[in-house]
């Protein structure tokens, strides 16, 4: 059969059919349908390449034209294909389109990352200068506070030296007596009557310097030793010297010196100065002896060795003899 | 498709083709060979540049053989058959090179993302050692 013939009788064969059922199908042209439908539907493709999918969509009007005009046309193939391959690009160049955009993308997250890394890094380092700063503050003002404290302890060192000067001049103002358990100042008795453990008025000046001195230092202690002469009951002198001492120790109070730190002793008869046969040696005997420490250590009372601190009153030592007993036994 | 039934529809599309050149002497929508060929080989010398070799082998292998043929027919006068051919190869350069150019484009984008992952993780790592052990 010559290829003209089959051909016509497939062609009225293929007429006939189109009376009952749809048109013959071409292969490619479904194809190209197909191919066009995804994109079409696609929306990234519709975004990212608008002209390259208008262009498939072109081709497959063109191709789907033809065939409706004339199915068996060779160029329905040809244009269908073409179609089918312009989806293809169309998709392709979608893709290229989301590359391009994600690249962009990273750079940007990376300029932004980077950017608050070093903003993150600059903070940390203000911070850390900060600290570092406040530490050095902080170093800086413990050693001035150091410095001051040093100073300070300089200065308390040196009017320590100028008290000391001080204290020397007024003890020796008061006549005191250097001794063993530190200055002696004698008040003598003509500042009190016989038997009596009031102070007199004559007393006033004297215990004024003493107290200037005693404010003046007052990490140093005193002593307050009272003494009678050998009028009366022993016991009785004991007592009453006890009270004069004791009259001191609240004058000196009274003077702003702190009671605490006065110690007081009273011995009484003993250790007299003077002969007490005569009245002006009686009177002599008649005396307070505020001891004035070289420090704070407790002073020891006469006649006890080795005894220091505490109450300084115990056991009754040397009595003093009619004789007058004048050397002082220290410790 | 059969080669016969084409070039049996091919001739006298051709002759009418022609014709219609002759008359009209204006564009139609077969453009001619020569501007076609032209069309063709750009396509394929850009899909080349685009590194279609590496990427897209099938459709670049697939332009250049419609291509060659494109240009066999258009020597033995078949100006019809070279345009189509011509025309096939130019879509499938076309194809070759936009594939070639995406697969690049998907490999720098993946490369750059996992690099900013390394870089989040290395400034997450620098910033939590420095910050907490003040």
């Amino acid at each position: 059969m010559k290829p003209s013939v089959m051909s016509a009788a497939i062609a009225m064969i293929g007429t006939l059919g189109a009376c009952a059922t749809a048109p013959e199908k071409n292969a490619s042209l479904e194809q190209a349908r197909l191919a066009v439908d995804q994109v079409q539907s696609n929306a990234q493709v519709a975004q990212n390449a608008p002209v390259e999918l208008a262009r498939a969509r072109e081709a497959l009007r063109e191709a789907e034209q033809v065939w409706r005009n004339s199915p068996q046309d060779a160029r329905v193939d040809h244009l269908a294909y073409l179609a089918e391959r312009r989806a293809a690009i169309a998709q392709e160049i979608a893709g290229i389109k989301a590359a391009e955009q994600a690249i962009e993308q990273a750079s940007r997250d990376r300029d932004r990352l980077l950017l608050q890394a070093r903003t993150r890094e600059a903070e940390q380092a203000r911070e850390q200068l900060a600290t570092s700063e406040s530490e050095v503050e902080r170093a800086r003002r413990a050693t001035q506070a150091a410095r001051e404290q040093a100073h300070v302890q300089e200065q308390l060192a040196l009017s320590a030296e100028e008290r000391n000067a001080r204290m020397q001049q007024r003890l020796q103002e008061l006549q005191a007596q250097e001794t063993e358990r530190g200055f002696s100042v004698l008040l003598s008795g003509v500042l009190f009557e016989s038997g009596e453990a009031t102070l007199k008025a004559g007393a006033d000046r004297r215990l004024e310097q003493l107290a200037a001195v005693l404010r003046e230092n007052p990490d140093h202690v005193a002593l307050v030793e009272g003494f009678t002469d050998s009028t009366g009951d022993e016991t009785y002198n004991e007592d009453l010297s006890e009270q004069r001492a004791q009259a001191v120790r609240e004058a000196l109070a009274s003077l702003g010196v702190d009671p605490g730190r006065i110690q007081v002793q009273g011995y009484g008869e003993a250790f007299p100065v003077a002969s007490n046969r005569t009245p002006a040696g009686r009177q002599l005997n008649r005396r307070v002896e505020i001891i004035v420490a070289s420090d704070s250590a407790n002073i020891p009372p006469r006649g006890f060795v080795g005894r220091a601190g505490g109450e300084p009153r115990g056991e009754r030592g040397m009595r003093g003899s009619g004789s007058g007993q004048e050397q002082e036994t220290p410790r | 498709m059969e080669t016969k039934t084409f070039a049996f529809s091919y001739r006298s599309c051709a002759v009418v083709a022609a014709a219609f050149l002759a008359v009209a002497g204006c564009a139609t929508t077969t453009p001619p060979a020569p501007a076609q060929l032209a069309l063709a080989n750009a396509a394929v010398n850009d899909a080349q540049s685009a590194g279609a070799g590496e990427y897209a082998a099938l459709e670049l292998r697939a332009a250049q053989n419609k291509l060659s043929w494109a240009n066999a027919a258009q020597v033995n006068n078949n100006a019809v058959q070279a345009t189509r051919l011509a025309e096939a190869a130019e879509v499938d350069a076309r194809l070759a090179e936009a594939k070639a150019r995406n697969a690049k484009a998907q490999q720098i984008a993946g490369t750059l993302q996992s690099n900013l992952q390394t870089l989040q993780q290395e400034i997450e790592r620098s910033s939590s050692s420095t910050g907490g052990s003040r």
